[in-house]
């Protein structure tokens, strides 16, 4: 971007806001940092571009992390409730200097605030580090954090009207704008310094029963939009001017009129127009390529009949995204006609390794269903699946070393006769599902956690029309074989050690040698060459992934849980 | 006049008028999308809109709304004409855009798409139709051959059980259910569920020999927590020295079905098939 083109920016950003006389980029997260491997800074949901959560810190190393210490806690941040957003009175009352919990409220939203419950605020997703302040999020509500000692800066507050809620994936950032999507399907672009909305955009029809979790990633200057949906609606990836939120492009997963690539794989041009495939998880980007890397959903109705008999492109699927004009440069499909919710939507991990004798640029990913796949990421050549799980039986049979089911593009092909049945299908649950895993270039380790159950999925909606989202089965019992962390050789998707931990809000690995998780009691680092733990602090399960960055020059983990932030420095 | 006054004035217009309620208790349950929590119609608005929807719609789009693909009509439940419609406009747009096209007086099609929102208000969680799990419809479970499962009892189960000892009459205890009795045998009964073997009753020895016995609530890493049989609760950190068994209750059971699963279920149903007739 030319000086000029930054003025014109910055004039037309002030006129919007009416904000203060500051320099609208002054300050801010240049989006070229976005795109720096991981080290000082958290730039964006996975720390950096590449999805690899792979720290080049080294001051917190597998000899020093027994010295992390805490530096603050902050547990009284509460969300916003009421049409003011103080339902409840924050940090009100605090004494001495424990960090304020509340600051300015900024309200918006397109309910009455009766929907929001005030609560301790359970962030979720990345929470970004940018100059020396937090930013994060739950569900309806933004914060920015003094760094240094927890202290909320402001506050903002989205009255919600309610629908369908899962777990935020967090803000994301450019320039000095903080950009959230809200799951009442509203994208609010923010005044990073004040928490001030500057433009806001509706992102899909709540009317359709959208809702929407993801993180907007900044990639250059587009904003990347996607939103989940129950109800079988055309699922889409969009691209949004980051000053005007002025709509780019639109990537729909499936064919939404007749001649569109994929539409013979569904029963009729109709059965793909509401054919599922959302990304509801962020993805990564390769700026050598201009491709953005990211999963699919799984196809709807989920379970049942009424899609046809083809694969359903493009649900489930990896796919390679030019950024700058939304065309497909590739996909692979890591559940061909999916019947389970094998949502392929794990952020994949963007990595620089050797591979049969010689350097490639190679693309990692693990999938719920269980399977662990490498690809070049410039082509989308194939090159290795495997299968994690103990009892991982819906394609292949449970007994260790059977054959893969794979078809010629190494892609998982399904057992039908573990759909879902009216008599009972003795069939394994998810392997894993959305929470990110890590990948260290020192240990040639991608670190997964693997789930190993088994239930009897009956089914409940016989109708050959089939039923719509996630209806028309039942569970039945279900035995489990526990939950580990597996250390898997990328070279082969072989795992190399298994550890077994309680469950996984995702992992980040570090050039120290260190492999932080959420243990069962907390905070935990273990060596990731070994598994071996080493260190941890008993504040709570974690709700989500361990970060680490440099304050004044100090490494810190910050950890966050149901009743509080943490922020841990290595003195 | 506005389409709401006209369907209001239609409304009137009939016998009682139950007028629109809100359905604030559908809101609760399942949030604030719009199918939830519209105002509904009043009854004779909507016996109208249905009567009309039988007549004009449901030959391609279905009695249930769920669509005939082989006449391509589709799922009405699911479309964008419904699911953002307000007031009857988008329904009528939607008529008015048939080939040939279907021309009704707009309070006609104002009952229509209030018919179509109430069945649409019944929808289940995560975009299922009305009667996602179908309550009281029995499906037959028992599609084994009991003779093979037998054989295969014998081989996989006889080890630990017995049908004349622990399961004598089992058959007869899940008659009434035998999805049931599968869910119940496949899971070890009551031992079944999602505890993955890291808790349950075990021992903990101390570094210096001494053994606690008891109902381990914790293992982690770093530690474990046991509370023994007079309720004491004893937390230990896992230092050097510390050990930690904890009994499986389903150990044999876990390995009996990693050689029971076939890819054809056959054992599963076969089984399930030989226990019902253990009467």
């Amino acid at each position: 971007m030319n000086m000029k083109t930054l003025l014109i920016r910055f004039l037309f950003a002030t006129l919007l806001t009416g904000a203060s006389t500051l320099p609208a980029q002054t300050g801010g997260l240049d989006p070229a940092d976005i795109l720096k491997p991981l080290s000082n800074e958290w730039t964006s949901y996975s720390g950096d571009m590449s999805g690899k959560r792979f720290s080049a810190l080294k001051q917190v190393n597998v000899n020093t992390v027994k010295n992390l210490s805490l530096r603050w806690v902050n547990t009284g941040i509460t969300t916003g409730c009421g049409p003011n957003g103080t339902g409840i009175g924050g940090g009100a009352g605090r004494g001495g200097n424990a960090p304020a919990a509340s600051g300015p409220i900024v309200v918006g939203g397109l309910g009455t605030g009766e929907v929001n419950t005030c609560a301790p605020t359970r962030f979720g997703g990345g929470i970004l580090y940018v100059n020396g302040v937090l930013y994060g999020a739950s569900q309806n509500d933004v914060y920015a954090i003094d760094a240094r000692d927890g202290a909320v800066l402001w506050h903002y507050y989205w009255k919600y009207r309610g629908g369908t809620t899962t777990g935020t994936r967090g803000p994301s950032m450019w320039h000095n704008y903080i950009f959230f999507e809200l799951h009442d399907d509203w994208i609010v672009c923010l005044d990073a310094r004040n928490g001030h909305e500057v433009w806001k955009k509706e992102i899909a029809p709540f009317d359709m029963q959208y809702f929407s979790s993801n993180a907007p990633l900044v990639i250059g200057n587009h904003v990347l939009v996607g939103t989940g949906n129950d109800t079988d609606e055309p699922a889409f990836l969009r691209a949004l001017d980051p000053e005007t939120g002025a709509e780019q492009w639109t990537y729909y997963s499936t064919a939404q009129k007749a001649g569109d690539p994929g539409v013979e794989t569904w029963a009729s041009l109709d059965a793909a127009r509401h054919g599922g495939g959302t990304s509801w998880i962020p993805g990564s980007y390769d700026p050598e390529t201009h491709l953005y890397l990211f999963g699919t959903g799984n196809p709807t109705p989920a379970y049942t009949q009424g899609r046809g008999d083809g694969d359903n492109l493009y649900t489930d699927c990896l796919i390679a995204l030019n950024v700058d004009t939304g065309k497909m440069a590739w996909y692979f499909q890591t559940s061909p006609h999916d019947t389970h919710d094998w949502d392929s939507t794990e952020t994949p991990i963007l990595v620089d390794m050797p591979f049969n004798g010689r350097m490639r640029k190679l693309v990692l990913m693990a999938t719920r269903n269980g399977y662990f796949f490498v690809l070049d990421r410039v082509t989308g050549e194939h090159l290795v699946t495997s299968k994690l799980g103990l009892v991982n039986n819906y394609a292949s049979a449970i007994q260790p070393d059977s054959p893969l089911h794979l078809n010629k593009r190494g892609e998982v092909q399904r057992n039908p006769n573990k759909d879902a049945t009216i008599a009972g299908a003795l069939v394994n649950d998810d392997v894993l599902n959305y929470p990110p895993p890590t990948f260290s270039p020192d240990t040639g380790l991608f670190y997964e956690y693997e789930m190993n159950i088994l239930h009897i999925s009956y089914l409940l909606e016989p109708d050959p029309r089939g039923s719509m989202g996630l209806g028309g089965i039942g569970s039945g019992s279900s035995v489990n074989w526990g939950t580990f962390l597996d250390a898997i050789d990328y070279k082969t998707g072989k795992v190399k050690w298994r550890h077994e931990i309680n469950n996984s809000v995702g992992f980040t690995s570090t050039a120290g040698g260190v492999l932080f998780l959420s243990g069962s009691g907390g905070l935990e680092a273990m060596e990731a060459a070994t598994g071996k733990p080493l260190w941890h602090a008993e504040i709570g399960g974690l709700t989500s992934p361990p970060e680490t960055f440099l304050i004044d020059g100090k490494q810190h983990v910050l950890a966050a849980t149901s009743t509080g932030l943490f922020m841990f420095v290595l003195n | 006049m506005n389409m709401r006054e006209a369907f209001m004035a239609a409304a009137m217009a009939g016998t009682l008028a139950t007028g629109i309620a809100g359905n604030l208790a559908a809101q609760s349950e399942r949030g604030g999308f719009p199918q939830y929590t519209r105002p509904k119609a009043s009854q004779d608005v909507l016996a109208r809109g249905k009567s009309l929807y039988d007549v004009n719609c449901a030959t391609c789009h279905a009695a249930d709304l769920r669509g005939v693909p082989a006449k391509n009509g589709p799922n009405l439940l699911r479309e964008e004409a419904t699911m953002r419609d307000q007031q009857g406009e988008r329904v009528a747009s939607s008529l008015a855009g048939h080939k040939p096209p279907i021309n009704l007086p707009q309070t006609d099609s104002v009952a229509i798409a209030e018919y179509i929102h109430s069945v649409q208000a019944t929808m289940g969680g995560q975009g299922s139709p009305p009667g996602r799990n179908p309550v009281g419809l029995t499906y037959n479970v028992l599609i084994g051959d009991p003779k093979a499962g037998e054989t295969a009892f014998g081989k996989l189960c006889a080890g630990c059980h017995s049908v004349t000892g622990d399961l004598k009459g089992i058959g007869a205890k899940y008659a009434e259910d035998p999805k049931a009795l599968q869910n119940t045998w496949v899971s070890g009964g009551s031992r079944g569920g999602r505890g993955g073997g890291r808790t349950g009753a075990g021992t903990v020895t101390l570094a210096n020999g001494q053994k606690l016995e008891g109902r381990i609530t914790r293992k982690d890493d770093f530690m474990v927590v046991i509370v023994l049989a007079d309720g004491t609760r004893r937390s230990i950190a896992l230092d050097a020295g510390v050990k930690v068994a904890v009994k499986d209750p389903q150990e044999a059971h876990k390995k009996m079905i990693l050689v029971m699963d076939d890819p054809e279920d056959r054992n599963m149903h076969n089984i399930t098939a030989y226990l019902a007739t253990i009467k």
